[in-house]
């Protein structure tokens, strides 16, 4: 079977699954308050209409019910919403007044700026920890090393971030109370202030024992291997030994990462709100928080979105890292 | 089995932990009264921000609660003790006749007050009845002394002075006051109230008049200087008087010594024969400290250990329900899907692919949204319990699956299969009992995962708000850091470390139960 066919098969799955997630989506975003008797438009528009008058406030209801076309037969109203996103019309907040698309852009630099550098230390970090550890198996550094990266898997996020923002913001003030206030694009210097500490947290957090686990554990099946037993027995230098074990470990590692990389959107939530950094994470927060609905539900189909493309990248170029794998 | 469960340090240092965690919790919830630490009912255990009572080896001799009088009876006036507590007998001032008789069965019910752990009212019957006859005006004076031998307060105490009154005039009108008076002499007037006003026009703001039925409830405090007639007499700039509370506390608390709480009825006949019958009941005092408890208090007040406890208790009965739901949903189509294979086995990796696909955390804050709003009146934990089990069940059904899998192929199954014995029998016979142990590894690793979805939801104020769990305690004091003394730590360690811990045990146990059966798939982790 051809790379292309393979290419094809993979990208029709992973179609298949975002039509899903967007079904999933509108069942229980549209379709089921509908069911239950509510119509979606009251969700759609802010709070501080209701105040107004009724003839005002059911006026715009009515709009907003032609608009999104909750008066039309379900399977109509299901094929625009797919229509729409997909075509990324993400809708109207009514709450700040401008597109979806646009709050969205603007907050998705502060997340990737968040989340990308931390992604390199922390597998750099992960491939050093596990590597050195399954070196070194049975011994007290290898028992540390493991057992501090379980224990790190098991302090919750929110615990750390909360602990490291009173410790450093709060207490010793060396960084910003709330990110937002401080960023500006065009100065490096403000940048790396308020984000040395959430860049540091979510090196820690964010899938580093994971990897850092799994690393150790592949490098241990990898030295007990017949390839490597047998580059011992024809005397090859330990250096060149312990290469060629990183090297054939770092395989699921390079996975790992990527999978990673497709979930770290999601996994910003409690960094991004106890930092007030404005990104994708504490805009699906205040949206959540004001009942913003076509906010939540558009940042978080971009981020299921992303999730989707990275994922099919990484089935692209997974073949071509590890040779072995067939193509299915 | 047993040596190997002695030698494993980390099952022990684990167990030790868990321990730790969780008998403070099952203690504190057969002890402790359940009233919300959240609700009013159990605001002002003691002064905002008052730090654990074994903590004043870091803070020096912090001031406690203290409270006139400190026992239920003798506030309620449930014992007749209570005349004597105030230094109240019967005697003749002026040739006026004072008799004083503890009422067991009249007491006060109807008033409209604010329960809190500071107030008491509608404490029922039992109550000092107090009748003073004769011409001549007179003042009687119910006190009683205590000694502050404390660091002087910070800006967070305050104290209060309330009482219940109740009365029958005869051609007698009366004030009812209310007084502090520090070991310099000085008296601060907390209340005036009775049953005419007051001659003096600038005291008519402050004066509390009780109509001729009912009980009425009188509460006075530090906290709302402003509504004090003290205010009157203290000269008070125009800055000052936005932060009159403050002054009070610290006019009143400027030295150690002894301090006098005092209650002074003002008889005013207009005849001969007037006559005044008093009922009085709460009559009480209170100094709010900076010091209480196991883990001190909040930004309101409240007890934070039992915030903890309650909190504890939520979280963890929360988990094991969510757990076994979990668990009896991976365990059936796990084990269903693992067993026949086929399309049953298809279907459970597409829909397991498709949940493991979301991020998590995102569709929960999704779904929980959505469902608050249309299900309005429906149990927020019920909810929160349902969303996390609709999106955590598919892990836990491919782990059971891969283990029923391995154990399907194993030699003896077939021969309980040449034995003859149908697919029912041998799964509830050999496959089931096989991945029991898993099933209970699983559980355990299930527990601390539901808290820590749960307390991530509370902690961004999406879940629930209303009562304690540990992730809105670490949110709340979060937010409180910042303005809290000593940044709140007794508030915001208990939380984390609990979710840390349990965390950490329990996967050392999880981990413990995998090893100890030898499970034939890899870990999980």
């Amino acid at each position: 079977m051809g790379f292309l066919s393979y290419a094809m098969r993979r990208a029709v799955e992973r179609f298949i699954l975002l039509l899903g997630l967007m079904i999933f989506l509108w069942f229980f975003v549209e379709a089921l308050p509908q069911l239950f008797g509510i119509n979606p438009a009251e969700w759609y528009i802010p709070f501080g209409m209701l105040g107004k008058s009724q003839e005002f406030y059911q006026s715009i209801i009515r709009s907003l019910t032609i608009e999104f076309g909750f008066n039309k037969p379900l399977y109509v109203q299901f094929i625009k919403y797919i229509y729409n996103l997909l075509t990324f019309n993400l809708g109207y907040d009514w709450m700040q007044h401008e597109p979806v698309v646009e709050e969205i852009m603007r907050a998705l630099p502060y997340t990737v700026v968040l989340t990308v550098p931390p992604l390199i230390f922390q597998t750099i970090l992960a491939i050093l920890l596990g590597s050195y550890s399954a070196l070194n198996r049975g011994k007290w550094i290898d028992h540390l090393i493991s057992n501090y990266l379980i224990i790190q898997y098991n302090i919750p996020g929110f615990f750390i971030a909360a602990i490291f923002w009173v410790l450093f913001a709060v207490a010793l003030k060396t960084a910003p109370l709330s990110a937002v206030a401080v960023i500006k694009w065009n100065n490096i210097g403000s940048i790396l202030s308020a984000y040395w500490l959430p860049w540091i947290i979510q090196t820690l957090i964010f899938g580093f024992p994971n990897r850092g686990i799994l690393m150790r554990n592949t490098m241990e099946d990898i030295l007990d291997s017949d390839f490597i037993k047998y580059e011992r027995l024809a005397g090859l230098r330990e250096q060149l030994i312990r290469n060629h074990a990183i090297r054939n470990s770092l395989i699921p590692i390079i996975t790992r990462t990527a999978i990673d990389l497709a979930f770290i959107l999601g996994g910003i939530y409690i960094l991004e709100y106890i930092f007030g950094i404005p990104g994708m994470g504490l805009l699906g927060v205040t949206a959540a928080l004001q009942l913003n609905i076509p906010l939540l539900v558009g940042s978080f189909y971009v981020l299921t979105l992303y999730a989707l493309v990275i994922l099919y990248i990484n089935d692209l170029i997974y073949p071509l890292i590890d040779p072995r794998i067939k193509l299915r | 089995m047993n040596v190997k469960f002695i030698r494993d340090p980390f099952l022990i240092v684990s167990i030790i932990l868990l321990a730790l965690i969780v008998l403070p919790v099952v203690v504190g919830a057969f002890t402790l009264p359940h009233i919300n630490p959240y609700s009013e009912a159990g605001y002002y255990a003691a002064a905002p921000y008052a730090v654990p009572s074994w903590a004043t080896i870091f803070y020096g001799n912090l001031p406690p609660d203290i409270k006139i009088p400190s026992s239920y009876d003798l506030i309620s006036a449930k014992s007749p003790e209570a005349i004597s507590y105030w230094n109240l007998r019967n005697e003749t001032i002026n040739g006026d006749t004072i008799t004083v008789v503890w009422n067991s069965t009249f007491g006060p019910t109807g008033e409209s007050f604010t329960k809190t752990l500071a107030t008491f009212g509608n404490t029922g019957p039992g109550s000092i009845e107090i009748i003073i006859q004769g011409s001549q005006p007179i003042n009687l004076t119910l006190y009683h002394t205590f000694t502050y031998n404390y660091k002087l307060p910070s800006t967070y105490n305050f104290f209060n002075l309330q009482a219940s009154i109740y009365y029958i005039s005869y051609g007698a009108n009366f004030n009812f006051n209310g007084y502090l008076i520090n070991p310099k002499n000085q008296t601060f007037w907390m209340f005036t109230s009775g049953n005419f006003p007051p001659t003096n026009p600038v005291l008519v703001t402050y004066f509390h008049y009780f109509g001729p039925k009912g009980w009425n409830y009188i509460l006075s405090s530090s906290s709302s200087a402003s509504f004090t007639p003290w205010i009157t007499t203290a000269n008070l700039t125009g800055t000052q008087l936005t932060s009159a509370s403050d002054i009070l506390l610290h006019r009143a608390f400027n030295t150690t010594g002894n301090y006098t709480v005092e209650y002074v009825i003002e008889y005013i006949p207009s005849s001969s024969n007037s006559k005044l019958i008093v009922y009085l009941s709460d009559l009480y005092f209170e100094f709010l400290g900076s010091r209480y408890g196991l883990l001190g208090t909040d930004e309101n007040g409240a007890s934070v250990f039992s915030e903890y406890v309650m909190g504890g208790e939520f979280d963890l009965i929360l988990a094991t329900i969510v757990g076994l739901a979990i668990l009896g949903i991976g365990a059936m189509l796990g084990l269903l899907a693992g067993y026949y294979g086929g399309g049953t086995d298809t279907a459970l990796v597409a829909v397991t692919d498709f949940v493991l696909l979301i991020p998590g955390l995102a569709m929960l804050i999704i779904l929980m949204t959505i469902f608050q709003q249309i299900f309005i009146s429906a149990n927020k934990a019920l909810l929160i319990s349902v969303v996390i089990v609709i999106l955590s069940w598919p892990p836990t059904a491919r782990i059971i699956r891969g283990q029923t899998m391995a154990i399907r192929s194993m030699p003896f199954i077939e021969a309980a299969r040449a034995l003859g014995m149908s697919n029912t029998q041998i799964l509830w016979k050999h496959v089931i009992r096989h991945v029991v142990p898993i099933l209970i590894a699983q559980l355990i690793f299930d527990i601390p995962a539901v808290i820590g979805i749960e307390s991530a939801l509370d902690f961004l104020g999406v879940g629930i708000l209303t009562t304690p769990t540990w992730g809105n305690m670490l949110g709340f004091s979060t937010h409180a850091v910042l303005y809290a003394p000593y940044y709140a730590w007794w508030w915001i360690l208990p939380p984390g470390f609990a979710l840390f811990f349990l965390g950490i045990s329990l996967f050392y146990l999880g981990e413990f139960i995998e090893r100890q059966y030898g499970l034939l798939t890899g870990g999980t982790h």
